[in-house]
């Protein structure tokens, strides 16, 4: 087991989410929701043979080392994915990464009355589409 | 220490769920990931399952060596949404021999399997048939092997239905092995696009101007009364066929609807085709052998399959091969058995009680091993029971013959009977039976 594990964080980080959520802590819910996301994004690009550190992290240097949205927009145009009967696969899941357009890592600096909350719905459905993606993988055998 | 392989390891697992140290109230089930490895999965809390239950799986999963699939048994709390893995589609109740260690040989017992495939997995999905209303029979022409005059007799029951008065859409859905349309078609009077331009256009939002411009009108039906739609694999001068070809199998993401999948796709673009030329029967032009087209088109489109075959040991093993893969569902096989019909092609012109008698024989012990309904001696036969006997006329294994004639051989149905082409007589020696049989089947009149 490497200290990084993309695929248990996104999942750890979606289940809190949605506790936080429920319990009416929107403005961390909706940071949780995009750390999940990206999360599964990197789990998804590392069992596709990304290059990782030894201790399983994404090799610095590297464009898609990157927080969401820049990373869903880094996999959205991805050309590191393997072509062939996989290609589209899992990619094809995720419909709904540019709804993190409107998410940022600064949030976490942010007063909580100037921050988009409103956009919590479509971050949660997005992340949990990741959830379902890498459920997918699991199940298949390919992460 | 032995090496397990792929059949064992299923076999080893089913029989593992059977332990009496299991809790009855929440059954064990299978997951075969795509390379073939399996692991358990419990619907329940993992705190409400017993710890030596826990023990017992994970002993089990991995004495199936190489095909243990990593990591242990799944439960509901391993998932933020558990309906993804407990709620999937193709979970399948699955029969599986069991005849290891302590186990009397050839038993089968019924676990709940989830198959993760690469390729394949169309072949059980029959569900969409139930809810769907349809307004047209779709026949679908099939063969386990190529070469048995398949795209032929489609030709011919599409100008016998149009002599009928019939509206007929025909697709070619051989999309590796297109053709369907340089039977029925000259070369000028192609559409500007086919079925692959479709699913192209479509996967970047771009299908429904396409969709105006994929068919024509075959000359075939000129002097009857009916019309012959077709929609071709490849359009008219087509110059990157196989560029496109290789990208058709693609999962496309939809913001509306989450991901569709190659069938999804093709179904829709039936639908939509339906929708558009309002056809009174559709025909359409299967790929051979055991692929993904072929299943989609069997299981998720027809509601009429045509199992073009001959009379070699090779056809009755491969359909025997497909006939096995339903009958291990029992839900499926139930699904898709009505919907099939043999048909024995390039009946020949000799001998031919000898070779029907014997070709009868040969079907119907393969419907009656893989499809038909065994009823025990001794046990009432019930009311909804599938099982035939091997002279009914009405069976599935009892085939509809087209003859064999050296008059259809180097057959070209565009070329009128003045200059060499086939006429109404020869159509109907060869193809009379075969029609009779299809037509009462699914179109009636």
């Amino acid at each position: 087991m490497t200290q990084v594990n993309f695929r248990d964080a996104s999942k750890r980080h979606l289940r809190d989410a949605v506790e936080l959520q429920t319990l009416g802590r929107l403005p961390n819910a909706g940071q949780l929701y995009g750390f999940s996301a990206e999360c599964g994004l990197k789990a998804l690009l590392v069992a596709h043979g990304l290059a990782c550190t030894p201790d399983g992290d994404i090799k610095r240097g590297q464009s898609l080392r990157a927080h969401v949205p820049n990373l869903s927009q880094a996999v959205a145009s991805l050309t590191v994915f393997p072509d062939g009967r996989n290609a589209t696969r899992y990619i094809s899941m995720l419909s709904k990464l540019a709804d993190f357009n409107d998410w940022s890592i600064d949030h976490r600096y942010w007063d909580e009355t100037v921050l988009p909350v409103g956009a919590i719905p479509r971050w949660s459905a997005a992340a949990k589409e990741v959830g379902a993606m890498l459920t997918a993988a699991e199940l298949d055998g390919v992460m | 220490m032995t090496t397990i392989r792929f059949n064992e390891a299923i076999s080893l697992a089913a029989a593992a769920t059977l332990d009496a140290s299991l809790p009855a109230v929440s059954p064990v089930s299978l997951i075969r990931d795509v390379y073939g490895r399996i692991r358990f999965a419990v619907n329940v809390l993992r705190s409400e399952y017993p710890a030596d239950a826990v023990a017992h799986l994970e002993l089990a999963r991995k004495s199936l060596g190489a095909f243990a699939a990593p990591g242990g048994t799944l439960f509901r709390d391993d998932f933020t949404d558990s309906d993804v893995l407990f709620k999937n589609p193709d979970w399948h109740d699955t029969i599986i021999g069991i005849d290891g260690p302590g186990e009397e040989t050839g038993r089968e017992i019924v676990v709940r399997l989830l198959d993760r495939q690469i390729v394949g997995q169309y072949w059980l999905r029959t569900d969409s048939q139930e809810s769907e209303k349809r307004t047209a029979p779709r026949i679908v022409f099939y063969g386990i092997k190529g070469g048995v005059g398949r795209s032929t007799a489609l030709a011919m029951l599409a100008y016998r239905l149009a002599s009928n008065g019939k509206r007929v859409l025909l697709l070619d859905l051989d999309l590796e092995s297109p053709g369907l349309s340089g039977l029925l078609l000259p070369e000028d009077r192609v559409s500007t696009f086919g079925i692959v331009d479709w699913l192209v256009e479509d996967a970047v939002g771009q299908g429904a101007d396409v969709l105006r411009d994929m068919l024509s009108d075959s000359p075939l039906a000129d002097n009857t009364t009916g019309t012959i739609r077709i929609a071709p694999a490849m359009g008219q001068g087509e110059s990157s066929y196989l560029a496109k070809l290789a990208r058709v199998y693609a999962d496309v993401p939809h913001a509306d609807t989450g991901q569709e999948q190659f069938a999804a796709r093709i179904q829709r673009l039936v639908s939509e085709l339906e929708a558009q030329e309002k056809p009174d029967v559709v025909l359409i032009d299967s790929r051979a052998g055991l692929h993904d087209l072929a299943a989609i088109s069997i299981a998720g489109l027809a509601s009429l399959v045509l199992l073009f075959a001959t009379d070699t040991a090779q056809n009755w093993q491969g359909y025997s091969q497909l006939f096995s893969h339903w009958q291990g569902r029992p839900q499926v096989l139930r699904n898709i058995r009505p919907r099939l019909a043999i048909v024995q092609a390039l009946f020949p012109e000799t001998d031919q009680v000898e070779r029907s008698t014997r070709f009868r024989q040969n079907s119907y012990e393969l419907f009656s091993s893989t499809l038909y309904d065994q009823i025990p001696p001794g046990e009432a036969t019930p009311l909804d029971v599938f099982s035939f006997g091997v002279d009914d006329e009405d069976a599935p294994h009892f085939p509809w013959q087209i003859r064999w004639s050296a008059r259809l051989q180097e057959f070209d149905p565009l070329l009128s009977a003045e200059k060499g082409g086939p006429d109404d007589i020869d159509i109907e020696s060869a193809f009379g039976r075969f029609f009779e049989g299809v037509i009462s089947a699914a179109v009636g009149d």
